[in-house]
């Protein structure tokens, strides 16, 4: 090649890395999907909850994600269908994933009261979750704050 | 300065030449006196100048000693090289006991083509070498800053927060593999088979699960269970509690 055309290929390729490069970033891409039923006994005011659901989390790489529940909750004789996605964003912070739900999205047949504090939507919930792998196939351990709430793959 | 006499011959005063118009290359260089007195005559073109005058503008003014025969040899060089470039005419005439006349056309030329183009050649040059500088700085800067964008991204990447998980203790049942996550719960394997047996999902003859758990007997409860070995784990599920077992 040349030589004196170097500088301006030079340039050329370093526009053309840039702009796969930026592509690559920025595109929206799944980074961790993993699902898993999951049923949550609580005991709150002396009335047992239950949350029957097959959940899944999906992150994506613009640092944006979704949570799905999907199933039924009971609080002490009352049924309630639960069928929500609630949107959140996160930020790594070294082994700490900080996600912040930022909205919920119920389908109509959603019957899940209003009022009960562990849905409440209208605020915003940060979660401090370490995610640990278990094997390299695709299967997590999620942790809050130290403890486990999770098995997914 | 350039000058075209008769519009056929190029005085270049700097390079003290003489050369035709159409043939360049082709070029007489003068002497220094015969260069100075050219030039005399070209400033008093078509006027009659006294050897006087000339002798002192063309040699005394340079510190040279003045003289006739110095003048009349001048003239005469100049006179020869216009012959000698095949300019007949007479250009040069004597104006006996008195001087000289000297009777052309003269155009003035900034500069010739050849210099014009060197000059353009060389601002081109120039710029090209401006243009290159530039586009390797931009280069430069650009890889910077995505290798620094890009160091930054590959330190805090989701795979790099990501850790293996960590087990106290193993432990088998049946097709079933027991794995502690803290070891403040191994003691409580007993209880979480029992809880598993309770929700139907331990049915360890028929096929492998991997099992997670952890407990304070009191308050919390998690027990995460998968189909399959650890290198294989699929159709996962979790039961949490806040209460002991």
């Amino acid at each position: 090649m040349n030589k004196r055309y170097l500088p301006f290929t030079m340039l050329a390729s370093v526009f053309l890395l840039s702009i796969v490069y930026i592509v690559n970033v920025y595109h929206k891409k799944t980074v961790l999907r993993c699902s898993h039923a999951l049923n949550v006994d609580i005991e709150k005011d002396s009335e047992l909850v239950t949350f029957r659901t097959n959940t899944a989390y999906i992150y994506y790489s613009d640092n944006s994600g979704i949570k799905v529940d999907l199933g039924t909750m009971n609080i002490g004789e009352k049924n309630y269908t639960l069928n929500r996605s609630y949107q959140f964003t996160y930020n790594l912070d070294n082994k700490v994933v900080e996600s912040v739900f930022t909205e919920v999205h119920k389908s109509y047949n959603d019957t899940a009261p209003e009022y009960e504090s562990l849905l409440k939507s209208d605020r915003k919930i940060i979660y401090h979750i370490t995610i640990e792998r278990l094997n390299d196939d695709g299967a997590y351990l999620l942790k809050n704050q130290g403890f486990p709430i999770a098995v997914c793959s | 300065m350039n000058y075209v006499i008769n519009r056929e011959i190029i005085f270049q005063a700097d390079l003290k030449t003489l050369s035709l118009y159409d043939e360049k290359e082709a070029s007489i260089t003068l002497s220094n006196q015969a260069t100075r007195l050219l030039i005399e005559f070209i400033k008093g073109n078509k006027t009659s100048l006294s050897k006087e005058q000339l002798l002192k503008d063309v040699w005394e003014d340079y510190g040279l000693s003045p003289s006739n025969n110095n003048l009349y040899m001048a003239v005469s060089e100049i006179r020869k090289s216009f012959v000698n470039l095949g300019i007949d005419d007479v250009i040069i005439s004597t104006i006996p006991k008195n001087g000289f006349i000297f009777s052309a056309s003269v155009d003035i030329l900034e500069s010739t083509s050849d210099e014009t183009d060197q000059r353009e050649e060389s601002k081109g040059s120039d710029r090209k070498l401006q243009i290159k500088a530039i586009a390797s700085a931009i280069s430069i800067i650009i890889l910077l800053v995505f290798a620094f964008v890009f160091l930054i991204k590959k330190n805090n990447t989701f795979e790099n927060s990501l850790t293996p998980v960590k087990t106290s203790k193993t432990d088998s049942y049946g097709n079933c593999k027991f794995y502690s996550l803290n070891s403040f719960s191994e003691k409580y394997l007993p209880k979480i088979i029992d809880k598993l047996k309770k929700y139907e999902r331990l049915d360890c003859n028929k096929k492998n699960k991997s099992i997670y758990y952890q407990t304070d007997n009191k308050t919390f409860t998690f027990i995460g269970l998968c189909d399959g070995d650890t290198n294989n784990l699929n159709d996962c599920g979790s039961y949490r509690a806040t209460t002991g077992i």
